[in-house]
């Protein structure tokens, strides 16, 4: 057994550490406060390929492991979440599925333009009444001649209004309940895909959350995504993925929110002395150390479980379920250590708090995991 | 022997003053090597302490290192030089190294103190971004270092000194290598290096306008003069090269130094630490800037600089 | 043309904390990297060779574990790798001496290394290898304009800019102004595993008696300074620091 990274994993961390220093720590901010999507970023990690990390080199992607991807997710949120967010649905919730369960010509037209940034990706499942049950969705999709109609409406889509490729989920038979959903590969500039409202949230501002209208949207029938009735199957296969980036993107924030507090309480002086030199600080520090350590580790060992091809649900929910609460908790105490001034919008920590609660929440809530790993283990 | 060298006059008269007390220790002569195609002024370096100068006749116009390197090779067989003394600016930064491997000998370049130490030549100079002093012990001769400027100061002209003076022509083999053009950059007029008070600044400053905040400043101050880092000069150009506080750029000592915004690598921190008293204005609180200052403020320079020039005119008013 | 770039190891000195009781730098469990202006002298490298051909070869004296960071340099587009594991200390002759042999053995038409290391500063390893291989130097080089029988290189002397020109072979020694070092993508990073790493022992190149300097100490250095540091209120901060500048007759 071994604990440390490759070679190759190290390089790669270095090299995204670096560039999210270098071109995403100097905008971050500002394109949290503007709620501005971050295309610039998006353009240049396309060109250290960042926004194809899992799809294979035949496809134009870099072909990594899981492990790896973890890494340049942490290292992405460290810096920005919101940036985090939007690479790990592009990568795990849209590349991914159509590299899992898209047919050869799906996969030659799709991936490359993923794996190059030419477009974005979204995952289209949410509606306002269909959450975490999936099952209770009300779009629907009705064959007609080559093509499917979809009609209905989604919310909550990170990069819905950006995006150029969806994965969309729709109901093609009413009757079969949660097995008569199907998903779609969709290209944004279809006739009848319109972008409702943009939301205005607590965090993550800068990754653009919006409402999805369709209207007699006509998708070609070969844009269907595995089987008609699959769709089920699609997003609980690939939210398992999905964790395991947003399980990263919470390492990230919490690794962010240490570092923070490291430097801040080692500057802030009180009754003569660093606060750092107070147990009540020491003690939080050491907390937020060790939840950190544990939360990477059960990261990367869902990432290595993914990569070893079998099931690893209970441990990618597992994984999300304890960096999550982590980033949440660090995030608190790393506004706590810096006192006052963690409440002012000019220390990154602030941003760390509001960015970090939406990963208890999406791609499946803390009680969702729970069910997920409770189910694991009692079936 | 001790040898001096440097195709920079002021600093060959700063390092006669260290020459001559290693050569009076060791009871050795000091001699000035000059390198000219022109006839040169060469009493001025007998009147500052050296007991000979030594010129070498040659027919090229400017230093040219690798040429250079093999004409002072040649003055130090002819005079029997154990220690040579190389001004660092540039010129002499690649000079000396190349000296050295020619001779198979130690080199330590940006000396910041030369002594006899049981028995050996021992030099120290700055490491690890100003962190720490490596203290190194010759183990071989001749010795070699490159001294910068304002190290040392001059010995006060002594008009009794008499001295000798030996003209020679050196061979040397031509290189493959050849300067094309040399522009000489334009002064202003502006002389940092003999300002009472300085206000410098460095990456801290958004924008060139708002260095007028510091102008402000230095304005209030006694025989005032603006200075800035290697980045306001050299990538942004936003101040000449007169301007340029460090190691590459100007060796300053005011009895009064502003370091404004500017981090303190030790490139800066080589050209600004004898000052008499040093101010370091910058919101890291983990700027290097702050090791070497007598007082710092952990702040925005954006908003210190304002209340600082009001706190000073209510001061002196 | 055969290219060759000696980069090497150092700590992060930006990360260095200093004893608090001896002042002593502490270089324990720092991070190390490729000294940064090593990296500008490997893009120089790889941009001459995607303009005239060629091939860019890696030296780096220094320790074995260099490997994990010299790969990063075969990521940014060098060719392959030469690691000569040798505990340096300091002796600029003996590294230059253990240089020189080992790129007399490969052949070369351009060397391209620092203005100097990032830890040290001593820009002496350049000069002293250009001596030992008998070739001309142009230090300080800020622009090149490599062609294939000479290239030309602006050099920045802070009082004098100048132009030079060489055939080849030649060495040049880059200041970090000249480039922006690119950052390897994920693709480069993976096909720099299958780039050769050779390593070769020192023990071939170079004799005991080639040194010529001995680190005797590294000492902290001594705070001459007042080192009055005011943190928060900065009302307060301001008021206090014209009192005492006023108080060393600083001001006028």
């Amino acid at each position: 057994m071994d604990f440390e990274l490759t070679d190759n994993q190290k390089m790669i961390r270095n090299m995204v550490r670096d560039f999210a220093e270098k071109e995403i720590e100097p905008v971050a901010a500002e394109l949290d406060e503007k709620e501005e999507y971050p295309h610039d970023i998006l353009k240049k990690m396309a060109g250290l390929g960042l926004l194809g990390i899992i799809v294979p080199s035949e496809y134009g992607g870099a072909g990594l492991d899981t492990v790896s991807y973890a890494i340049v997710i942490e290292e992405i949120s460290k810096r920005c979440a919101s940036t985090g967010v939007v690479t790990s649905v592009h990568n795990s919730l849209v590349s991914d599925p159509i590299l899992k369960y898209g047919t050869e010509e799906q996969k030659k037209k799709y991936l490359p333009l993923l794996a190059t940034g030419e477009k974005i990706g979204a995952f289209s499942a949410t509606e306002a009444n269909a959450g975490t049950d999936l099952g209770a969705m009300e779009t629907t999709a009705i064959l007609d001649g080559d093509h499917y109609v979809i009609n209905g409406s989604k919310m909550f889509i990170t990069s819905g209004s950006e995006a150029g490729i969806h994965i969309v989920f729709a109901i093609t038979d009413k009757e079969a309940g949660y097995r008569g959903v199907s998903a779609f590969i969709v290209e944004s500039n279809t006739d009848g895909f319109e972008v409702g409202s943009i939301f205005e949230k607590m965090g993550i501002n800068a990754s653009l959350t919006a409402e999805l209208i369709f209207k007699d949207m006509r998708v070609p029938k070969g844009n269907l995504l595995g089987q008609e009735g699959q769709g089920f199957k699609i997003a609980l296969g690939t939210l398992d993925g999905g964790r395991i980036g947003i399980a990263a993107q919470a390492v990230g924030i919490a690794q962010r929110a240490l570092e923070e507090s490291i430097e801040y309480s080692q500057q802030r002086q009180q009754f003569g002395r660093p606060i750092s030199k107070f147990q009540a600080i020491q003690w939080k520090i050491a907390d937020m150390a060790t939840n950190i350590e544990a939360a990477r580790l059960l990261l990367h060992r869902a990432a290595f479980a993914k990569d070893q091809g079998g099931h690893f649900s209970k441990e990618a929910a597992m994984a999300k379920l304890f960096a999550s609460e982590t980033a949440v908790k660090a995030a608190l105490e790393g506004v706590q250590i810096h006192g006052g001034y963690g409440y002012i919008k000019e220390y990154v920590v602030e941003r760390l708090f509001r960015d970090a609660k939406i990963t208890e929440i999406y791609e499946g809530t803390s009680e969702a995991q729970r069910m997920v790993i409770a189910k694991n283990l009692l079936q | 022997m001790v040898l001096i060298y440097s195709n920079d006059r002021k600093l060959a008269l700063e390092m006669l003053a260290k020459g001559r007390e290693l050569a009076d220790e060791q009871g050795k002569q000091l001699t000035v090597a000059v390198i000219s195609n022109k006839d040169t002024a060469t009493d001025e370096y007998i009147r500052h302490g050296a007991d000979k100068v030594f010129v070498a006749h040659m027919d090229m116009d400017s230093f040219k290192v690798e040429e250079y390197t093999d004409i002072l090779a040649g003055i130090m067989e002819k005079t029997g030089a154990e220690t040579v003394l190389i001004g660092s600016n540039r010129d002499g930064k690649e000079l000396a190294p190349r000296l050295a491997s020619l001779l198979d000998t130690g080199c330590v370049t940006d000396i910041t103190d030369v002594y006899i130490k049981d028995g050996d030549l021992t030099a120290e100079r700055v490491i690890y971004s100003g962190n720490a002093v490596a203290v190194e012990r010759f183990i071989k001769k001749p010795h070699i270092m490159t001294v910068p400027g304002k190290l040392f100061d001059p010995l006060p002209p002594d008009d009794s000194r008499v001295g000798e003076v030996i003209t020679e022509n050196i061979d040397f083999e031509p290189y493959p290598s050849k300067i094309i053009n040399i522009q000489r950059m334009v002064s202003e007029g502006i002389n940092v290096e003999d300002a009472v008070s300085i206000v410098s600044c460095g990456r801290g400053f958004k924008n060139r306008e708002d260095m007028t905040l510091a102008e402000e400043l230095a304005d209030l101050l006694p025989g005032n003069t603006m200075g800035c880092s290697r980045p306001i000069s050299a990538d942004l150009k936003w101040m000449t090269e007169d301007h340029w506080i460090g190691l590459s750029g100007h060796k300053v000592k005011p009895k009064l130094y502003f370091a404004i915004g500017i981090s303190g690598q030790i490139q800066h921190i080589a050209g600004m630490r004898d000052s008499d008293i040093i101010v370091a204005i910058n919101k890291d609180p983990e700027a290097l800037i702050f090791k070497s200052a007598d007082y710092g403020i952990v702040g925005d320079l954006y908003q210190v600089l304002p209340k600082l020039v009001d706190a000073i005119k209510t001061k002196m008013s | 043309m055969n290219i060759i770039v000696c980069a090497k190891e150092v700590v992060d000195v930006s990360e260095i904390k200093t004893d608090p009781k001896t002042n002593k730098p502490i270089l324990q469990g720092i991070d190390k990297k490729i000294s940064d202006i090593d990296k500008n002298a490997v893009e120089e490298g790889v941009r001459i060779k995607e303009k005239l051909g060629g091939k860019v070869t890696v030296l780096s004296v220094g320790p074995s574990e260099a490997r994990e960071y010299i790969k990063e340099l075969l990521a940014m587009g060098a060719d392959e790798a030469k690691i000569i594991p040798y505990a340096d200390t300091g002796d600029y002759n003996v590294v230059s001496t253990i240089l020189a042999g080992a790129i007399n053995n490969l052949g070369y038409d351009i060397i391209l290394c620092g203005e100097a290391s990032i830890d040290l500063f001593s820009g002496q390893t350049g000069p002293r290898l250009a001596q030992k291989l008998g070739i001309p130097q142009i230090t300080y080089a800020k622009k090149l304009e490599p062609k294939e029988d000479t290239i030309t290189a602006d050099r920045d002397l802070g009082d004098k800019k100048v132009t030079m020109e060489s055939s080849y072979p030649v060495l040049i020694s880059v200041t970090k102004e000249i480039n922006e070092p690119r950052l390897p993508s994920l693709m480069q990073i993976l096909g720099a595993a299958n780039k050769p790493i050779e390593v070769i022992a020192h023990s071939s190149l170079v004799s005991e008696e080639t040194s010529v300097l001995e680190r005797i100490d590294i000492k902290g250095v001594s705070m001459e300074r007042k080192n009055i540091i005011y943190k928060d209120d900065i009302d307060d901060a301001i008021g206090k620091l014209v009192e005492n500048l006023a108080k060393d007759g600083v001001l006028g």
